[in-house]
């Protein structure tokens, strides 16, 4: 089973679980947990899964990096969740979630 | 040859009656739905938040294209002056600089999902056949 990162990892992207930096420089992303979810299938639990966030801060005008990032959470049905530019650190900040079942 | 005839005029009237009721109807089960998960939400909420737990609210409902639908929000600002919906934001989605990314409201509407549709469909099934029933 693939999990988050190794579809990151072919993005050549600077990604971590968690980690988070206080003052960063450059462009990065962050993967965490989000919620545990399920897919209901009539009024029966057919299959539980892990939800997770994948957060990524750019200074770039984030076209490439949208691209990029949601073709490799493709394969899990990754969607872009939330954008945000911030006007005092100059990063557009982009928040995809994608679900992990089995 | 055969003839017969039906009297369709009193179920006529019992769609007369649930075209005047559907609405109030599906409000009232939207309205038991949000409940559920807006209780989730504040049940959620950080708690070192002050007012921003109190200002959750369910707004009117709406009825438009068919539907009914609603809104789950926070409203007003905290002592400081600090929007409680900026706040939420924030805890919800985080920032580059600030690690107080916490979601919470997503975790709690996932957590909340299929009880609040139980509800919605417990109560306007409910609605209707008091309708129907109540001649």
């Amino acid at each position: 089973m693939q999990t988050v990162e190794d579809l990151l990892a072919v993005t050549g992207l600077p990604f971590a679980r968690y980690a988070w930096d206080p003052k960063p420089k450059g462009d990065y992303g962050v993967i965490g947990f989000l919620s545990e979810v399920s897919l209901e299938a009539g009024n029966r639990t057919a299959e539980r899964g892990t939800q997770y966030y994948v957060d990524y801060y750019t200074r770039s005008d984030g076209e490439a990096v949208r691209a990029v990032i949601s073709a490799a959470l493709a394969p899990l049905s990754g969607r872009l969740d939330y954008t945000e530019y911030e006007r005092d650190t100059g990063y557009l900040h982009m928040e995809w979630v994608v679900a992990v079942y089995g | 040859m055969a003839k017969c005839t039906t009297d369709f005029s009193s179920l006529f009237r019992e769609f007369d009656r649930m075209e005047n009721s559907i609405v109030p109807i599906c409000k009232m089960g939207v309205y038991d739905g949000a409940k559920i998960l807006a209780d989730a939400i504040k049940s959620a909420c950080p708690t070192d938040t002050g007012s921003m737990k109190d200002s959750l609210g369910i707004s009117r409902m709406v009825s438009s294209d068919g539907g009914v639908s609603t809104s789950i929000g926070f409203s007003g600002t905290d002592e400081k002056g600090v929007p409680n919906q900026l706040k939420a934001r924030v805890f919800e989605f985080g920032r580059s600089t600030d690690n107080l990314k916490r979601p919470f409201v997503r975790p709690a509407v996932n957590r909340a999902k299929a009880a609040a549709q139980a509800a919605m469909a417990a109560t306007i099934e409910t609605e209707i056949q008091k309708t129907i029933g109540g001649k």
